[in-house]
């Protein structure tokens, strides 16, 4: 008797194992554990958002997109992280990309440690690491607190404790070199082929060329081309290979050729000559340059004292080398900060005031579609990949 | 506020300046210009920002460190013109320091301040360190405590 029973107990689980194995006829399940890698040189149409984690900033992170990819799920091509308000670094003659960083022994509190994160384009997995000393300037990202000279050879991060410096770190052995004192200067320009320059808060530049271990070759003060009281340029030009365009405050650009071993400093000239409205420059990252040499500049109407991080309300395009105003994009949103893709037809890509990327054809000035949902939450700064 | 007018008497009476100079102007350039990193007191933090208090007048005992005080770049680049940047510094060292200034002091001038400034020193670091262990060794009756690295 307890055949029957057993067989009426097992009968809906008989069920469910044949409905299993008609399923899984049907069925064919993913594989598991699969790595797939990105390419060792990012496509044109791809940009890196540094999303700084404002309100948490040891949560940092840098998100892959593809700015031309309409799919949500096809523009995300992946993320790598950085700590405390960490800067980027891209290079082009090597499948790397370099991150310094900070972090405390005891997450939020204990030693502090500052290192230079080597990170594989193509796995985006971290790969080595140089340790530096603990005095890198903990401000929100901007690309002139880490670059690279020498053809990539050389990394240099700029120091704040408040007093200035270099820490200056070789990139194929992985080594930190030594640091470079740039009292009362700030920020790191790229000049000719092993040197940087800084600017002063007297209006000067300095200038330091360095030879293949780091030690200063040599030392140079410009001529004061800016007053901080009056007029101050903005510490984020748009860099064009070695032409590097300053905004100021009250909206001229002069632009500082670096290609050479002193800088070559042009006169300034008025971005809004003949425009009514008072408009100024503004924003987080508010100008960039594409692969052409033309400047883009987030501008907004009605500048005053303090309007210098106002989002901009249009990106406005100049070609710097006829000092002429050639297009004037009107944004969907105001944005904080832009950037520019690759190639002959970048596309324009802005973060606007609802922390979304707007993505515009940078010739017509068509938005093209947002991005929005891929994990952000204060994407303040945009790295256009290579 | 009751504290303030008494607070300005004090201040008068521990700084003398010479004539034609604005204490409370001095104070505020320092508030706006210095306290950021030398803090209110003018102690600095140990291992990164110098003190002043009870210090920077050391320097005073060597022309050489008479020239760096100006020559170090925060005060060299500073937005002031050369006579507040003369006032401001002189404020400095009598507020904060009084008790090791040489006697008689002699304040800077706005002439000197405009002379100086214009070489801003490239490795304030190494010349700070150069300057007081020289000191150490010549003016020993001042007993300079050691430098924090």
């Amino acid at each position: 008797m307890k055949i029957p029973g057993f067989a009426c107990k097992s009968l809906p689980l008989a069920v469910a194992l044949v409905l299993a194995n008609s399923a899984a006829a049907q069925f064919e399940p993913d594989p598991l554990g699969l790595t797939r890698e990105l390419p060792a040189v990012y496509p044109q149409s791809w940009i890196i958002a540094q999303d700084a984690s404002f309100f948490h900033p040891n949560d940092g992170k840098f998100i892959v997109l593809d700015a031309a990819d309409d799919s949500q799920h096809g523009r995300y091509k992946g993320m790598f992280n950085g700590s405390f308000v960490a800067q980027l670094a891209i290079a082009e003659s090597r499948p790397e990309m370099y991150v310094v960083e900070t972090f405390h022994s005891r997450g939020h509190r204990g030693e502090r440690t500052d290192v230079l994160t080597f990170y594989d384009k193509r796995s985006l997995a971290p790969v080595g690491e140089v340790v530096l000393p603990p005095k890198r300037a903990l401000t929100l990202p901007i690309k002139f607190s880490l670059q690279l000279v020498d053809e990539e050879r050389l990394g240099l991060v700029f120091n704040l404790t408040p007093a200035t410096s270099v820490s200056v770190v070789e990139l194929e052995r992985r080594e930190f070199l030594g640091e470079v004192p740039i009292p009362g200067c700030a920020m790191i320009f790229p000049t000719g082929q092993r040197g940087f320059s800084s600017l002063c808060a007297d209006g000067a530049m300095l200038t330091v060329h360095l030879d293949a271990q780091g030690a200063v070759l040599s030392t140079e003060r410009s001529e004061t081309f800016f007053d901080a009281q009056a007029d101050a340029v903005f510490e984020k030009p748009a860099m064009h290979g070695r032409m590097a365009h300053f905004p100021t405050f009250l909206g001229n650009l002069i632009s500082v050729d670096l290609s050479g071993d002193s800088p070559v400093i042009a006169s300034p000239w008025a971005l809004a000559n003949g425009v009514e409205g008072g408009w100024r420059p503004g924003g987080v990252q508010p100008a960039e340059a594409d692969s052409a040499g033309q400047v883009y500049m987030l501008m907004h109407p009605g500048g005053a004292e303090g309007t210098h991080k106002d989002p901009g309300s249009e990106v406005w395009v100049f070609d710097p080398e006829a000092r002429q105003l050639s297009a004037r994009i009107a944004l969907r949103l105001p944005a904080i900060s832009i950037e520019l893709t690759r190639g002959e037809s970048p596309l324009l890509v802005a973060t606007n005031i609802n922390l979304n990327l707007d993505v515009y054809d940078a010739g017509s000035g068509n938005h093209l579609r947002t991005l929005a949902d891929f994990g952000q939450e204060t994407p303040l700064v945009l790295h256009g990949a290579r | 506020m009751r504290g303030l007018p008494a607070a300005i008497l004090l201040l008068c009476a521990g700084v003398s300046l010479h004539a034609g100079a604005d204490e409370q102007r001095a104070r505020v350039n320092y508030m706006l210009n210095c306290q950021g990193c030398h803090l209110p007191d003018g102690d600095g933090t140990a291992d990164r920002i110098p003190r002043l208090k009870n210090f920077v007048g050391y320097f005073l005992h060597s022309e050489d460190g008479r020239a760096f005080l100006i020559n170090v770049s925060g005060v060299a680049s500073s937005p002031l013109p050369d006579s507040e940047l003369a006032e401001l510094v002189n404020w400095t060292l009598l507020n904060f320091s009084k008790p090791q200034l040489p006697v008689p002091f002699q304040p800077y001038t706005a002439e000197e301040v405009a002379e100086l400034r214009k070489n801003p020193e490239l490795d304030p670091e190494s010349r700070r360190k150069r300057i007081l262990a020289e000191l150490q060794k010549t003016a020993p009756q001042l007993a300079i405590p050691p430098v924090a690295e």
